[in-house]
């Protein structure tokens, strides 16, 4: 059997009129023409629909004693053909495909996968400074963003970025800091992690080696697991002096000064708006951008507001906001000294949050400030009681890995 | 129906064979078409004349010796026209 296609490829409906159109049908029959919807309209006339590569022969067989029109073509290669005659379909065909392949440079959606001790928010405000967000181009420097990464947020062992058509899938892998406990078979020191001055040291286990005031550093040797042993067995010279390894354990609590500076401004700037202001729309498609206030205003001093009409991430992204740029005077109040203490206790407050150790006893504190032209240093000191002390393993000997 | 008796309905291919359900008929073995109006399509098929009657009849398809008939069809007839029957061409 000849494959020559479907009906639904191209198709021919006709109008056939002369007489004995059983013969032409008989004759079709015979010679393979497939034939789909046979309408006999009365003896002279009859429609039918065949085949385009068949047409021809049907033509050849039906030859001068019948009249046959070509009432409709049908199928997706007449309709094709037609689409492609019209120059709008064309523009528009080559539009869509301009707008498929610029929506295709950007990245459209950005997931997190693999952090943990961060939030997935930290983690997007910080690719968002890397140049690494939703609606951005993806031709940046992924290196960068990763150099990014790596600088911005600490403890990150390992990231990747992979491109999966526009989306972004970023990978994080973050780094342990917590310190392995010597194993308890193993002989160890105590040591300290922090410098201060020892307050209080509770040896279950070794011996004490830095006594209440001594100032240590981080590595210094609080709690010794080398353990003198004066042997009495028989026949040794009672002088000889040998050594015992033991796995050393205790509390050694020490007074840990902190030193903060942060700085203020001394004065306070107010801004007096006048009544000049200038108004103007910003378009970004992609990477162009245009912002038709910033091009007009020539103020010194401006505030800018802008309300945000459209933004879209799909197909492409696009953002459309309607811009209000206000000129301000600005004059400057210095700062009432209340207002800077409250200030420099609100540092304080969020100082030991951030650098103080959970469970530690804070014993001192104290505030000094320092003026200069237009800032006002804040030095703050603490003094706290905290547990230091971590184990160290003891190598004996030199070893080989 | 036995084996012998299926192979011979199998190579009946100059006999009427026709299918019919509800608006439609599938004839098989079309040899030549003889008449064919909205009311009536007479088809040689061989050996004889297979007739069906009806109204709106309408050829959906010609193909491989095989005509789909849909329509409202009334009644359907055979002739044995092939020995000097008035329906022999």
């Amino acid at each position: 059997m000849k494959n020559r296609g479907s009906f639904l490829e191209h198709s021919i409906r006709i109008r056939v009129e002369g007489f004995e159109q059983e013969k032409l049908l008989t004759e079709c029959v015979r010679r393979g023409i497939s034939m789909r919807d046979i309408l006999s309209v009365s003896e002279i006339e009859m429609s039918l629909t065949l085949m385009e590569w068949d047409y021809r022969e049907f033509v050849r067989i039906a030859k001068n004693r019948y009249q046959i029109t070509i009432i409709r073509e049908s199928g997706y290669k007449p309709a094709i053909k037609k689409a492609f005659r019209k120059k709008s379909t064309i523009i528009g065909l080559i539009l869509f495909a301009l707008i498929l392949f610029y929506q295709s440079t950007f990245v459209s959606e950005l997931r997190i996968y693999g952090y943990e001790e961060f939030t997935e928010a930290e983690i997007r405000d910080s690719l968002r400074k890397a140049g690494l967000y939703e609606g951005c181009s993806k031709s940046i420097d992924l290196k960068q963003v990763k150099l990014h990464i790596y600088q911005d947020l600490d403890n990150i062992a390992w990231i990747g970025v992979k491109y999966i058509g526009n989306l972004a899938e970023v990978s994080i892998i973050e780094g342990t800091i917590t310190p392995k406990p010597v194993d308890q078979s193993k002989p160890c020191h105590i040591v300290a992690d922090k410098e201060g001055f020892v307050e209080k040291t509770i040896a279950r286990e070794g011996v004490v080696a830095a006594q209440p005031g001594t100032f240590v550093k981080p590595g210094d040797v609080l709690i010794s697991g080398i353990v003198p042993l004066k042997s009495t067995a028989y026949g040794t010279p009672e002088v000889d002096v040998t050594e015992r390894y033991v796995h050393s354990a205790g509390e050694v609590y020490a007074k840990v000064p902190y030193r903060m500076t942060y700085y203020q401004e001394k004065y306070k700037y107010i801004k007096q708006p006048t009544e000049n202001r200038t108004y103007g729309i910003r378009l970004e498609i992609g990477d162009f951008k245009i912002n038709t206030a910033k091009n007009i205003y020539s103020y010194d001093n401006s505030v800018y507001k802008e309300r945000q009409l459209l933004h879209l991430t799909r197909p492409i992204p696009m953002h459309l906001g309607f811009v209000s740029i206000d000129e301000v005077e600005v004059t400057r109040q210095e700062r009432d000294p209340s207002e800077l203490k409250n200030e420099a206790n609100r540092l304080v407050r969020r100082a030991i949050q951030e650098k103080v150790a959970e469970n530690s006893q804070i014993l001192n504190k104290s505030l000094k400030f320092s003026s200069g032209e237009n800032i006002i240093g804040v030095v703050i000191l603490l003094e706290t009681l905290e547990k230091i002390g971590k184990e160290k393993e003891i190598v004996i000997g030199n070893p080989i890995d | 129906m036995n084996v012998r008796e299926e192979l011979l309905f199998d190579f009946s291919i100059n006999m009427p064979r026709l299918l019919v359900s509800g608006q439609t008929c599938i004839i098989d073995n079309v040899k030549k078409i003889v008449f064919i109006t909205e009311t009536s399509i007479i088809v040689d098929n061989g050996q004889r004349f297979s007739a069906i009657n009806g109204d709106r009849l309408r050829v959906k398809m010609i193909e491989e010796e095989r005509m789909v008939v849909t329509g409202e069809l009334h009644s359907i007839e055979f002739y044995s026209g092939k020995t000097g029957g008035f329906h022999e061409e």
